[in-house]
């Protein structure tokens, strides 16, 4: 067991949890390392407390650079799952307040444990939400630098038809980007070969649009100073764009999604908008105005937070956090605009001042 | 034929749509006065007393130059929106009557704000004086000339006077060149009063040229407030409570109860109107009376989603959770797949539940059979011998 594995490391590296990660995933034979980088608002103590109630229990211990986990899910009253799970987890910081969560359990475990814990314990935590482009731009520059992506198979989620499908293909990352753009689906998950130029395999690897990561086999030094790093760069970013949005008296502060095309305007557009989010899970949509200029509000019943979502332009949308906005809210919007509608760049929307010639284009004061 | 309930709930979304739409003029016109107008305030809620003590509430108003206690400079005005016919007039009035008659009304009860008006609410903006305000009438585009006719035969004046000059404009939402806006244009007509305020008359009526208010500019302004001056109806106050309101008085440990479960698991929210109100003042500057909001409450207790609190006067006890497609569970089969998503959206889901709601009470209030004791089987009796239900 990882706990007893690592029972006298004092103080342990995270090279050393890396290491022994991957000697229980061989012991165990579940063949895989599963990380989850996640954006954690709190310590690491508060956050074992905070799941350490309800569904969950959860003890933790410091290891230096990171800290041991067991969690328990317990069966609930009333719930339908009625089975105890638990799993040993290691636990350490990627990047600014990126946490990763590992362990070398099987899917089941880690799914009902980890990942569980982490919706939990939400707002305090949040998933990171990952778009097909920022992977593909991700692999782009691996590439410039001799290191190629072979998708061994992949998961995409098709926005016309509202499937999932599984794909078992070897191809070249580029050529499955190219269809995925041309089905208008989205990558889900992906696993693939980062490869050298003579096919020396340098990691073999999996990862979802959520930011969970596996790893099968390769340089550990890889998976973690540039697959884990570059996705807890991705959840730097979204934490820095979406802390702090609560809207504070008439102080809005909005955020702008920039379509690629132009995807809003037409009636249907505006019901596909609508339908995408109104299948965004524990959340309810109502909308104000529907044709030609959009207006609803958005609320995710996780924790309170709701969103004036409205259309400035056939392919902008402006997102304004109300009184009460967490970041595992927006991201949650944000994914489920981006991967349920149409692809999207988020960026911050600050206050502009109009004069008269934005309303009186001839007049002048 | 319409399915009567299919009648209602259209019904009631149309009056969601027709006061969102008087909303987002309102907030046009504020974003239009904060950034175009210098030294003008907007008066956006509150009433307006006139001299014989009868308070107003006109769906906006611009001062110029205010300060407490004193008249509102030149260039002020007081302003209402008004769709034609208006599809409120005969219940507000509660009158009946021919749609000239309806339409009659409509545009001249604009004619009250022809007088002095002292502001009198303690909601911000300083309390001052309208008396050598222009009076507005504003009209969609497809009605402005009947409205200009009508008051053109109806004013007798050379030019639009009901006391103090009424301007006549009229708007439209216009997507040309795929740019999406409120387009304003004070109407062309030698009858029409021209504006006292500098700006608009040289813009508007001297140079003809339109006020283009796009959604970037006026959004944020209904995003503060959502409502305006005028009563909003039944659903879309309920609609917005629902879906904004009551949950910011759920506290953090409240929602596990939700990450747990399904989101249509009920959590009791007890709540009085007064803290209602004083959360939608404090939060929108929405000055909504107790009366209206203990309406929307009573509604809630008769759609089965809140009730009494017992040995309370005056407590509601709200059965909150998600209603997105689980409200109508029990019509599954009748209700098709793209009903079912339709019934995520919450402006259809209430306009549903209020159909249902007003169905039911007709059926209650309607003579039936059964009622008068008749069992299946039996033929009805004679009518003539049926005991009424009134002398």
């Amino acid at each position: 067991m990882l706990w007893e594995r690592l029972a006298n490391t004092e103080p342990g590296t995270r090279q050393e949890l890396m290491q022994a990660l991957c000697a229980e995933a061989e012991l165990q034979k579940t063949r895989w390392v599963r990380c989850l980088p996640f954006i954690l608002k709190t310590d690491p103590a508060d956050f074992v407390q905070r799941i350490s109630r309800g569904r969950f229990r959860a003890e933790s211990v410091p290891r230096g650079e990171f800290e041991l986990l067991r969690i328990v899910r317990v069966p609930v009253e009333g719930s339908k799952l009625r089975e105890k799970i638990s799993g040993e987890f290691g636990l350490f910081n990627v990047a600014s307040r990126i946490w990763c969560i590992s362990s070398p359990s099987e899917a089941k475990v880690f799914r009902a444990c980890a990942v569980g814990a982490l919706q939990y314990a939400a707002p305090r935590t949040s998933f990171i939400y990952i778009t097909t482009n920022e992977i593909r731009s991700m692999f782009d520059a691996w590439a410039g630098e001799g290191i190629h992506v072979k998708i061994l198979r992949h998961s995409e989620y098709n926005r016309d038809e509202s499937t999932i499908n599984f794909l078992r293909r070897r191809k070249d990352y580029k050529l499955v980007f190219a269809e995925i753009g041309e089905k208008n689906s989205v990558l889900r998950s992906l696993a693939g070969l980062a490869q050298t130029g003579k096919a020396t395999t340098i990691l073999e690897f999996s990862l979802s649009n959520l930011a969970q990561v596996g790893f099968r086999k390769g340089s550990l030094s890889f998976l973690t100073d540039r697959l884990l790093l570059e996705v807890g760069r991705v959840g730097v970013g979204r934490d820095l764009l979406f802390s702090n949005r609560e809207r504070i008296g008439n102080a809005l502060r909005p955020l702008s999604l920039i379509f690629d095309g132009e995807v809003l305007g037409e009636r249907a557009q505006n019901n596909e908008f609508v339908r995408a989010l109104t299948s965004v899970e524990k959340s309810a949509v109502a909308v104000f105005h529907a044709n030609p200029y959009i207006h609803l509000i958005f609320t995710d019943f996780r924790d309170g937070s709701s969103f004036h979502v409205y259309s400035t332009s056939r392919s902008a949308v402006t997102i304004v956090p109300s009184f009460r906005a967490s970041v595992a809210a927006l991201m949650n919007l944000y994914r489920g605009i981006s991967e349920k509608f149409a692809d999207c760049a988020v960026s911050d929307s600050p206050a502009h001042a109009f004069g008269i010639e934005d309303f009186i284009p001839s007049a002048t004061r | 034929m319409k399915d009567p309930r299919d009648e209602l709930e259209e019904r009631h979304l149309k009056r969601f749509s027709d006061y969102d739409q008087t909303v987002d003029v309102v907030s046009c016109w504020q974003s239009f006065t904060e950034f175009a107008l210098r030294g003008a305030t907007f008066y956006r809620f509150g009433r307006f007393r006139t001299d014989d003590e009868k308070d107003l509430t006109p769906d906006f108003a611009i001062a110029q130059d205010a300060h407490l206690g004193k008249k509102a400079g030149m260039g002020s005005l007081v302003c209402d929106v008004k769709k034609i016919p208006d599809p409120f007039a005969d219940e507000a009035e509660g009158s009946s009557g021919s749609s000239a008659e309806i339409f009659s009304k409509t545009v001249e009860s604009i004619s009250k704000y022809g007088r002095t008006l002292r502001y009198v609410s303690d909601l911000g903006p300083p309390k001052v004086q309208f008396v050598d305000h222009d009076v507005v009438l504003m009209v969609p585009s497809e009605a402005v000339d009947s409205v200009y006719n009508h008051l053109r035969h109806n004013l007798n004046k050379k030019t639009f006077d009901v006391g103090r000059p009424l301007v006549l404009v009229e708007y439209v939402y216009s997507q040309s060149d795929r740019l999406e806006r409120y387009v304003f244009r004070w109407k062309q007509g030698e009858s029409n009063s021209t504006f006292s305020n500098d700006v608009l008359r040289k813009q508007m009526v001297q140079k003809a040229q339109p006020v283009r208010i796009f959604p970037a500019h006026f959004i944020p302004y209904k995003i503060r407030h959502v409502v305006c001056n005028d009563d909003p109806p039944e659903i879309y106050l309920l609609v917005f409570l629902w879906i904004e309101v009551f949950i910011k008085f759920l506290k953090e440990d409240d929602f596990e109860v939700w990450k747990l479960s399904p989101t249509n698991r009920i959590i009791e929210i007890q709540l009085t109107p007064a803290e209602i109100i004083e959360k939608l003042r404090e939060d929108y500057s929405a000055p909504l009376t107790s009366e209206q909001i203990r309406m929307a409450l009573d509604t809630l207790c008769q759609l089965k989603k809140a009730r009494r609190r017992e040995g309370s006067k005056d407590a509601y006890v709200i059965n909150f959770s998600n209603l997105a497609g689980r409200a109508f569970e029990d019509e599954a089969d009748q209700v098709g797949l793209p009903k079912r998503t339709e019934f995520r959206e919450y402006g259809r889901l209430f306009a549903r539940l209020l159909a249902r709601k007003e169905l039911k009470e007709k059926k209650a209030s309607a003579p039936t059979w059964r009622k008068r004791g008749r069992k299946r089987g039996q033929p009805p009796r004679d009518t003539h011998t049926l005991r009424l239900p009134f002398p």
